[in-house]
């Protein structure tokens, strides 16, 4: 998406009230995720195959953090619809 | 740091946006994360190519003070037999069905930021820890891998969360594409 923002910088050049400088800015567009060819699909197929193990403290702390978020999404949910509800 | 994110998002709440749904403002110091949130979610969401969710205090109806926010689309992760995409490209236009490709499904974080007045919250690393266990608890579809398009400045952190480079040729760029195993998840 394009959009211009206008800035005002102060006293750039000596004796100016202002200048004017427009910026353009565009938010980068998200990857796409590339075929893995030569190396990089081998290294990738040698990690699959690797069984790494996260620690308990780790895995009690995913968790936490799961419902943590879960119960604010349910919860957002509840919201939504009760406005929802009291605008019909 | 675990205590202080669960004592001070305990009023907060998770929303996904829908394409009326707006931000009037955001900074997490990053010109380019707010344009996303700002200006490019809703178009995202409009062409259904990816979700946006916004964590905020449950009164902020009109998105004016949210703490941060994340996008998901549906992705996959395709591995070649081939040694480069010309060799690859050279044999798909002889033989047109065959496909020589090897697709595992994944769940995309295109975007995730924080806001500035919330760092050092943990909040990032509990957005996270919430995607990971949230494709593998209820995985109704299939889902191996999490994969992220992370600024540069956002990789160490992805690092620290058990997120991998998915190859050599964006170490350069301004982000680059991560992946986590969801397999890394399972217990004995």
């Amino acid at each position: 998406m394009h959009f211009f923002e206008l800035f005002f910088v102060p006293l750039q050049p000596k004796g100016c009230e202002f200048s004017l400088k427009y910026v353009f800015i565009m938010a980068r567009p998200i990857k796409e995720t590339p075929i893995l060819y030569g190396e990089d699909a081998r290294r990738f197929e040698a990690r699959m195959k690797e069984r790494r193990r996260i620690s308990p403290e780790e895995r009690a702390r995913i968790n936490a953090d799961y419902e943590l978020v879960l119960g604010m999404l349910k919860r957002g949910e509840e919201l939504k619809q009760q406005r929802h509800a009291a605008t019909v | 740091m675990q205590q202080q994110s669960d004592t001070s998002t305990s009023a907060m709440i998770v929303v996904k946006l829908e394409e009326q749904d707006s931000v009037k403002s955001f900074d997490c110091g990053d010109d380019d994360l707010n344009d996303f949130i700002l200006h490019e979610s809703p178009l995202y969401r409009k062409e259904k190519l990816a979700v946006t969710y916004v964590l905020k205090e449950a009164d902020d109806l009109a998105n004016e003070h949210i703490k941060a926010f994340f996008s998901l689309s549906n992705d996959r992760i395709s591995i070649s037999d081939f040694d480069s995409k010309t060799k690859y490209n050279r044999f798909s236009r002889r033989f047109n069905n065959h496909k020589r490709l090897k697709s595992y499904p994944a769940a995309k974080i295109g975007r995730l930021a924080v806001h500035a007045s919330a760092k050092g919250m943990n909040i990032g690393s509990m957005l996270l820890n919430f995607i990971k266990r949230y494709f593998t608890a209820d995985n109704k579809t299939g889902c191996r891998f999490i994969t992220v398009d992370a600024y540069a400045a956002a990789i160490p952190f992805y690092l620290r969360n058990g997120f991998v480079p998915l190859n050599e040729e964006d170490a350069d760029e301004p982000t680059r594409l991560l992946y986590f195993d969801l397999n890394d998840l399972d217990e004995d």
